[in-house]
Order: C-alpha cells, then structure tokens, then sequence
C-alpha cells in the first residue's frame, strides 16, 4: 500500500509541474504583449514629440511671416496716426511675434515649455543634424533682425521721433532673414516629417513583427498545451479504466473508508458478494456490520478505526488490535454455516495526512474451518500420542482389562440412561449409580494417565455434580451424558484397537521379548492356575506408583508410594479388578484428604514426604484362605472426626445433638456415602464425595468388608477383605 | 537518558523490568504499586518513559494513563499488562498509551517493545 501513497505523491508532484509550465508560458506570453505595448507607446511619444516639434516650427515660421508682413504694413502706412487702432494692434502683433521666435528658437534647440493660445506644450529639443543646422540659420537670421525690430519698436510709439529709418531697416533685414528663417524652418519641419515617415514605418513593421510573433506563440502555446492535456486525459482515462477493471477483477473486497466510516465510492466488485450486501458507496461500515457481528466488536472496531486516523498512534501497533481479524459474521440465516471475514486496514497518506483507510476484506471462512479441523485433528492426534503412550508403558493386561472395565461400565450406564425412572427418588438413585460408574471410570483412567479420556469423564462428573444439586431432577437431565458416553466409548474403540495393532507388531518374532511379559511364577505352588492368577507388582504396583505420583504433583504434595512389599504376590482374578479399583480409590483418598503438603509436614515435625504404603496379606497365597486381604496405610493426619462433624452440620441433614452423639463409627459410616467430602473444592483427583462411597460398593458387591483404623496426626488405615 | 517509572502491583514484574533495563539507555527514577501513587511519584520526579499495568488497585492503568498524559503529553507508556480484550488495548491506545507488551513477557520482548516505544 506504501506504494500507493507514494504514487500519489509523485502524481502531485507531476501536476505542479505541468501547471508550473503552463503559468511560465502565460507569463512569457503576456510579457510578450506587454513589450510590444511598451514599444507602441515608447513610438508614439517619439512621433508626439516629432508632431509637436514640427508645430512649433510651423508656429514660428508663422509668425516670422507676419512680422515681415507687418513690417511691410507699417512701412506703407508710414506718417498715419500711429495712435489708431489700427496700428497699434500691427504693433502690438509684431512685438508679440518678435517675442514668439525669440522665446520659441531656444526652445526648439534644448526643449522647454511654451504657452500657447491652447495651453501649455511641451517641446522636445531638436535632436537631428539637420534640424540643429536649420536651427542655426534661423537664430542666426533672427539675430539679425530682431535688434532692427526692437529698435523699432522702442520708438514706434512716439510721435515725436522720427522712426522711419529703423523701420526701413527692418523691413529691409526682414526682407532676406524672414525668407531665410521661412526656409530653414521649412527645411527642418521637411527633416523632421522625413524622420517621422521613416518611425512610423518601422514602428508599423515591428507591431506587425510584434503581433506575428505574439499570434504564432498563442498558436503553438494552445497546440502544445492542448496536447499536453489531451495526453493527461487520455492517461486518466486510462488509469481510471485500470482501476475499475482492477475492481472489477479482483477477488478480495476493497474499499476506502472515511472517518465517518462511509465506504467510498469505488470499491471492488468482490465486495458486495463478500459482504453480502449490494450497493455499498457511501454506505456506513457500522451499520452494514450492525447484528452480524457482536455488539461489542462493533463498538470495538468503531473505536479502533478512529484510533488508526489518530496520526500519533502507530499504525503497527493498531493493527495488533483489529477486531475484524477472522471475525465471525452472522448472516441471520441459521441454516447456512457462519461465516469467517477478515479485515485488514492500512492507512492511505497524502503528504504525511491520513486521507482515508484502505481496507481490505476477504472471506476466509475455509481457512478458518480448515484451520478448526487441523485443531480437532491435531487434538485428536495429540490424543492417540498420548494412548499409544499409556498403551505402549502400561502391561497389555492392564489395558485389556480397563477397555473391558470400561465397556461394561458405558453399558451399566445405558442400561441405567435407558431404564425409566419417574418418581424424584428413582431418578436420585440413577444419578448416584452412574456418578459413581463415572468417577471409577475417572478414577482408571487417571491411573493410565490416558488425560483425554479422564477430560470427559471429568465433564460428565461435572454435569452429574450439578444435577446432585438440582432441587427436581427429570429424565431429559439425563440426554447431554450420552453423547458423553458416545465419546468414552469411540475413544475406547480408538484405545482398542491401537492396543490391538500394537500387539499385532509385537507378536512378530523378535519384536518383543521382554521378560515382564512372562509371568515368573516362583512362589506358585501350582502353574496350572497361573491364568488365575495376577502379579501384583508387574501388573498393578508400578502403575499404582505413577498414579499415586501424577496425583501428588497435581495437588502439590511430596509423597511417595511404597509398594515394595507387593513383590512376589499374586492376586486372584477373580477379585483383581475389585482389588485394583479399590486401591485406586484408597491411594487417591490418602494423597488428597489424608497425607498434608510438606510444608504443613514439616510444621508438625514429621518428613516433608508422605508416604502411601501398600501391602498385601501374603497368607493369601496360600490356597486354602478364603479371602484376600490388603491394606492401604498413610503417614498423615489421621482421620480429622471434628471435620466430618462440620461437615455434616453444614449438609442440614442432622442437628447439632445428633452430631454431638455420633460415634467413630457413625461418622466413619458418613465419609462412605455418597455426595461426601471435606475438600473445598472439586477437581480431577476428588472433592466431589465419591471416592470412598465406591470403595464401599465394591467392597459390599464383592461380599467382603472394610475396617478402618486411625490415629489423628499418625496415619489413617484401611484394611480390605475381599472373599476370593 | 530517558528517565523511567515502573507502575506494577506485582513486585515480580517491578522487578524483571527493573532487571532488563537499569542500564546506559534508560534511569530508573521511581516504581510505583498502584495508580494513585504512579501520579504522586511522576508529579515529583517526571519520568519521560513509564512502563503501565492495567489491573491495579486504587486507580487502574487506564485512568492514570489519562492522568498522566494529562500533566505530559510528551510522555510515552508502555502497558504491560495481560491484555484481557482487544477494547481495553484500543482504549488505552486512545488515552496516549505508545505500545503493549503482553503478560507474560521474556526480557527480549520487553527490550523491544521498549525500543520500539521509543523509535521516531
């Protein structure tokens, strides 16, 4: 996307460009005109200039003319009044005339200002060669005869001289000086016109050059640039054509997107089809995304575009935060499957501003579903690893025996699931006989670490737990747990026949000769009942032992499970499983309720490591004894009575007094049933209250007995007699 | 040097950030518990770089973020914090917040987002 903004820059750049062209050839033009203007007006005031110069020499010419005119007037009228009008007004004319050359000669030489009857004129000086020589010839005539008329004029006026001579001398000098300055003038203003001629002509040619080349420039001036703009339409034309089959083609939604979050006006084709919704410019993202997305993703995505047009907060960083990553969108239709969209945002700059957002949209529901499935699989896969795990380190037996365990309690508890039950009681009864198939269940597959399986059954007790609690039960509480059972029981197939694959490559010749396998029957008086027999510590004590560990790492305690005594005994099968599934509860009760963390230990001077001791009668063996016995000792606390006393006081079911009177039997009695536990709270090792009531029912389905012996700080001590 | 506050409830994290940058770049001036005192302490001493928990008793990181940019816009936060939900980050982004690091945090990440904190 950088790409793009810098594109749009060099774009502005180029503009600037092409207009700094364009306003440099307006200004080349108009100073063309501008010159040419100049020009005509620089011309026309050297032509004035000429114009007024020739005036003033035809004004003086004139008036050289009437001052020999009046001077021949006043000769011819000599001797007549000189008082009358008439004569003083030639007089009068020629003392002004005289004063008209006299003032305007030097004028015309060096420039001035000259009063004139139409105001005053200013005269350029005579610049020409020859208009300076005529110029001459006349101030030199005029000097010859300007002292004859002034003489004159000194003594026109009064009679009593006689003036006659002076004027006769005047007119005389008049005669040849006013012809000659006549001449020169007429020579110079001849000069001048010429001058004037030749101007006027090549002032003419070069406007017409001037408006020529100006005319010529505007041509190519308009030519160029309507090329130039043809060519930059053409290209935008072309752009926009890329653009809209960009948008057209392309199969991921994009769109700009505003501060007000309107979707601009282009946006590509795929957008509708990817939204769902057709005619989307101007449209705003919140309320095409309104109930098809959480309420509280709107109102987030909402804030965080405002923050991605917040230019102090880095756009990375944003970024991390978009709600729309693989958002699930609700189409209203429940029937199709949801979809998954994803919305990537980057910012689109103009010279360092954020404009707008530019948002990419794709439909990535595939790769989402694709990316759950590879989960479930990976799940799936981490759960067979861990069977082929426990089936790999665990006796064949031992897993032969707890798919078999297993298959008969999933069926116990269809059978249970299946059986009606309608009054409360019936139902309660129910929800104890499958809570307790569960958590034996649990309690076995914990043993064989086989987690995924405890996960379930762990779930299933949960559900179960909160039906304990619920004040009316119904048959429907029951349906959820099925599909619960339907998962144990695939899982069991699963462990099944991995199990049975496994065995299938171990029965290849060399592959597995492990001694364990063979039963080594030294202390058996008599081989032929060896398939009735079980060796305890091969088949059931060192799997007792990562039990009793994996529980105490759990509950984070230090304790160790001491089976050495279990070397060399054979357990009877027919009470085998009974056995194991009662020791399993056992050593579980002693490391969760029995035996304290270290800490606590060491507090009341005894090992920071507990020890769970489990031990068998060896009289057993011997074939003649009617039951087997073992025992499941702890080096803990002892049997805390005042606990289970609290307990039941808190579980209303009896008063104060009644508790008070209970014996050590009586309360004992009490931890064997159902629904009881002094742990606070419940997890996959206990608290929920069965473990010992199922220690109780098989105990009782086995026809044997259970004694308990405790001493509070010491140990607890359950010894079990199981008839064989 | 840029002078830097700590604000965490956790003694743990106080320490481990304190760990990872007492050094040449960066001078600690002050560590604080909880919000209320992060105000005190920066009014006083006036950190350029405070690292921010979210989740804090008696004012949480949010408010004293808002406080804090506040007396200094020119300071720059860094919230460390488990970032519950995607609105907590865009919020505190708003209020001033220059970067995130995420709970729990190795001390290269934490050397990172720091630098990053104080790019440009």
């Amino acid at each position: 996307m950088s790409t793009n903004a810098t594109q749009a820059i060099s774009n502005k750049a180029v503009d600037n460009k092409r207009y700094q062209g364009l306003i440099l050839s307006i200004v080349a033009f108009l100073s063309l005109i501008a010159l040419l203007l100049a020009f005509t007006f620089y011309t026309s005031n050297l032509l004035e200039r000429n114009a007024v110069l020739m005036n003033e020499s035809n004004r003086i010419s004139n008036a050289a003319q009437a001052v020999i005119k009046d001077l021949f007037d006043l000769e011819n009228s000599y001797g007549e009044d000189m008082r009358s009008p008439h004569m003083q007004t030639v007089l009068a004319r020629l003392k002004q005339n005289s004063q008209v050359i006299s003032e305007g000669l030097p004028i015309m030489r060096s420039g001035g200002e000259i009063n004139t009857a139409t105001g005053i004129v200013k005269v350029s000086a005579a610049s020409t060669q020859t208009a300076l020589q005529n110029l001459d010839i006349a101030d030199e005539q005029w000097k010859l005869l300007n002292p004859r008329i002034q003489s004159y004029l000194e003594d026109a006026d009064d009679i009593q001289v006689d003036s006659s001579d002076k004027l006769f001398q005047a007119a005389t000098q008049a005669r040849t000086s006013s012809l000659n300055i006549n001449s020169a003038l007429d020579s110079l203003v001849a000069d001048t016109a010429s001058v004037t001629n030749k101007q006027a002509a090549t002032i003419r040619l070069i406007q017409i050059i001037g408006v020529a080349v100006i005319f010529t420039y505007f041509l190519i001036f308009v030519f160029f640039f309507v090329r130039r703009l043809r060519e930059s339409d053409e290209q935008a034309l072309s752009a926009q054509r890329e653009t809209q089959e960009i948008m057209q083609t392309v199969n991921t939604g994009l769109f700009l997107l505003n501060k007000d979050l309107k979707i601009g006006n282009q946006y590509s084709a795929a957008l509708e089809r990817i939204i769902g919704t057709n005619r989307l410019a101007g449209e705003s993202l919140s309320s095409i995304l309104r109930n098809r997305i959480s309420d509280s993703d709107l109102k987030t995505a909402e804030a965080f575009v405002e923050q991605l047009y917040n230019p102090r907060v880095k756009e990375k960083l944003v970024n991390d935060l978009n709600p729309l990553h693989k958002v699930m969108l609700h189409d209203g239709n429940g029937t199709s499957q949801s979809r998954y969209l994803d919305f990537s945002f980057s910012r689109v700059y103009d010279d360092k501003k954020i404009t707008h957002i530019l948002v990419n949209v794709n439909d990535v529901s595939d790769a989402v579903r694709l990316e759950q499935r590879l989960e479930k699989e990976r799940a799936q896969n981490d759960r067979q690893v861990e069977m082929l795990t426990t089936i790999l380190n665990v006796k064949p037996q031992v897993i032969h025996d707890f798919i078999t365990n297993t298959y008969v309690r999933i069926e116990k508890m269809n059978d249970i699931l299946k059986n009606p039950g309608s009054s409360q009681f019936e139902l309660e009864g129910k929800l104890k006989s499958i809570y307790r198939e569960m958590h034996s269940l649990k309690g076995e597959s914990s043993a064989l670490k086989l987690h995924s399986f405890t996960k379930i059954a762990s779930e299933a007790e949960d559900r179960l737990h909160s039906l304990q609690n619920q004040a009316k039960l119904s048959g429907n509480d029951f349906l959820p747990l099925t599909v619960q059972l339907d998962e144990l029981l695939n899982l069991s197939h699963t462990i099944k026949g991995l199990g049975e694959r496994i065995n299938a490559t171990q029965q290849t010749p060399n592959a597995y000769t492990d001694t364990h396998n063979t039963l080594q029957y030294q202390n058996t008086p008599n081989p032929t009942i060896n398939d009735d027999l079980m060796n305890a510590k091969e088949e059931f004590g060192d799997y007792l032992v990562e039990f009793g560990a994996d529980i105490a790492q759990r509950q984070g305690k230090n304790i160790q499970v001491d089976i050495s005594q279990m070397t060399d005994i054979y357990i009877p099968r027919s009470v085998a499983n009974g056995v194991k599934e009662v020791c399993i509860q056992l050593l579980r009760n002693a490391i969760v309720h029995g035996i304290a963390d270290s800490q606590t230990r060491i507090k009341n001077n005894k090992n920071p490591v507990g020890k769970v001791t489990i031990s068998f009668d060896t009289d057993t063996n011997a074939t003649d004894s009617r039951f087997f016995v073992f025992t499941v000792e702890d080096d803990g606390q002892g049997i805390d009575y005042d606990a289970i006393r609290e307990k039941l006081l808190n579980s209303n079911k009896y008063t104060k007094d009644q508790i008070a009177q209970f014996s050590q039997a009586q309360l004992l009695n009490a931890i064997f049933s159902s629904g009881f536990s002094t742990k606070e709270s419940a997890d996959e090792d206990g608290g929920r209250g069965v473990g010992l009531d199922i220690v109780q029912e098989r105990v009782k389905e086995y026809g044997g007995k259970i004694n308990v012996q405790s001493e509070k700080g010491q140990f607890s001590r359950f010894i079990v007699k199981l008839p064989i | 040097m840029h002078k830097l506050m700590i604000v965490d409830d956790s003694n743990i994290i106080r320490n481990r950030i304190q760990r990872a940058y007492n050094n040449n770049e960066f001078l600690l001036v002050a560590t604080a518990e909880n919000g209320a005192k992060a105000i005190e302490k920066f009014k006083v001493h006036r950190p350029n770089v405070v690292t921010m928990d979210l989740t804090m008793p008696n004012m949480d990181g949010l408010e004293c973020i808002e406080k804090i940019v506040k007396i200094d816009s020119s300071v720059r936060i860094l919230v460390v914090s488990a970032l519950s939900d995607k609105a907590t980050g865009i919020r505190a982004l708003s209020l001033g917040a220059g970067g995130f690091l995420c709970k729990p945090f190795s001390e290269e990440e934490l050397v990172l987002a720091l630098d990053e904190l104080m790019s440009d």
